[in-house]
């Protein structure tokens, strides 16, 4: 092979080891997410590919002690009983250190979900990779997947944590809206505030 | 007492009472547009804007070492701005809170859609506090997405981006 050549191809493989570096960790919209096998807090294990009339997910990472997740707990409530009849469930993960956050514990979990009756499953992220994996940064962080797990919205509930009532733009709902008419979805990604989430200490 | 004792103690009163009162003045609870310009570099001070919220377990914490800094920094170019993001129906809690904790600096409550302003700061930026902003006045701004971890960090940024 020609130096020229040799110096081109080391500088391409070069540059293709420094973009998976340089690329950001987790999830952009039209990535493939993983499924995953986490418990839930009925004892058993949930995974997506057990739903098997699904048409996609509304993966929610929230937990229980953060004001944010607590103001949007009855709306999740709400998503899961309108969409799931629709084919897109809510499935929840609760990726907190529960160390140093024990309302976040799996105990805490059982409890919350038994008190507000989740119709959705509420899964314990014990390793973190899940929230890791999907690029989560904060609870609430919500990840709309379709069929194929390919990820079509990523971001905010709504535009309003605070209030239900002021809400304005259900973003989340217009992006599931689109998914169930067949069309691609308009607005991909939007920003909320949240907790960020609890990483463990490491040693 | 006496009644020029009496009077002594009433000034001494006001004088000491006025800017105590001062502290406990209600919190500017304001929208994206009017704290936008107020994230616009100063011509001559170094500008640190940190978001938090006394929910936010790491920014209360942190906030110790803002209040030191702010001490510390007082007689140099220095601003600090707090934005707290707490719900506006938390607006009392964060004034008691500010009131205790005798911070020196600006404190606003930002209350707008996430969706319309993040991406204005900072499009990487998904949404978790504590987030802080340090804005040089005359080069480019950084940004500390996540909690400092001890003061030494906070007083280095300063340090760093004061103009010599």
């Amino acid at each position: 092979m020609k130096t020229q050549t040799k110096t081109f191809a080391a500088l391409l493989i070069l540059l293709a080891s420094m973009a998976f570096t340089l690329k950001t960790t987790g999830y952009k919209v039209g990535d493939t997410a993983t499924d995953f096998k986490l418990k839930n807090v009925d004892g058993k294990f949930v995974s997506l590919k057990d739903y098997s009339n699904a048409k996609g997910y509304i993966v929610i990472f929230t937990c229980n002690h953060c004001p944010y997740a607590k103001a949007y707990e009855q709306r999740i409530i709400e998503l899961d009983k309108k969409y799931s009849p629709q084919g897109y469930p809510v499935v929840a993960i609760n990726p907190n250190d529960p160390v140093s956050y024990p309302d976040d514990s799996y105990d805490n979990m059982v409890k919350r979900s038994k008190e507000k009756n989740y119709p959705f499953p509420y899964l314990i992220d014990e390793t973190q990779d899940v929230a890791k994996v999907y690029g989560a940064t904060k609870t609430p962080h919500v990840y709309l997947l379709d069929k194929s797990l390919k990820v079509q919205y990523i971001g905010a509930i709504d535009d309003n944590s605070e209030s239900a009532k002021e809400v304005k733009d259900k973003y989340l709902e217009k992006a599931i809206a689109e998914l169930l008419q067949g069309k691609p979805v308009t607005i991909s990604e939007t920003k909320a505030v949240g907790c960020g989430i609890k990483w463990k200490k490491t040693n | 007492m006496n009644r020029l004792n009496l009077l002594f103690l009433i000034i001494i009163t006001m004088a000491v009472y006025r800017p105590l009162a001062a502290q406990n003045k209600a919190l500017a609870v304001i929208d994206f547009k009017s704290l936008a310009p107020k994230l616009q570099a100063s011509g001559d001070s170094l500008k640190i804007v940190n978001f938090w919220a006394t929910w936010c377990r790491p920014c209360v914490e942190e906030l110790k070492y803002f209040k030191l800094a702010a001490d510390t920094f007082s007689s140099q170019k220095v601003k600090f701005i707090f934005v707290s993001l707490d719900f506006k129906s938390q607006k009392e809690k964060v004034e008691q809170f500010w009131a205790k904790n005798k911070i020196k600096g600006s404190i606003y409550l930002l209350e707008d859609d996430p969706n319309k302003w993040i991406n204005q700061i900072d499009s990487s930026w998904t949404g978790e506090i504590p987030y802080t902003l340090i804005i040089p006045s005359n080069s480019k701004s950084s940004k500390v997405n996540g909690e400092l971890k001890n003061y030494t960090e906070l007083q280095s940024l300063i340090n760093n981006n004061l103009t010599k």
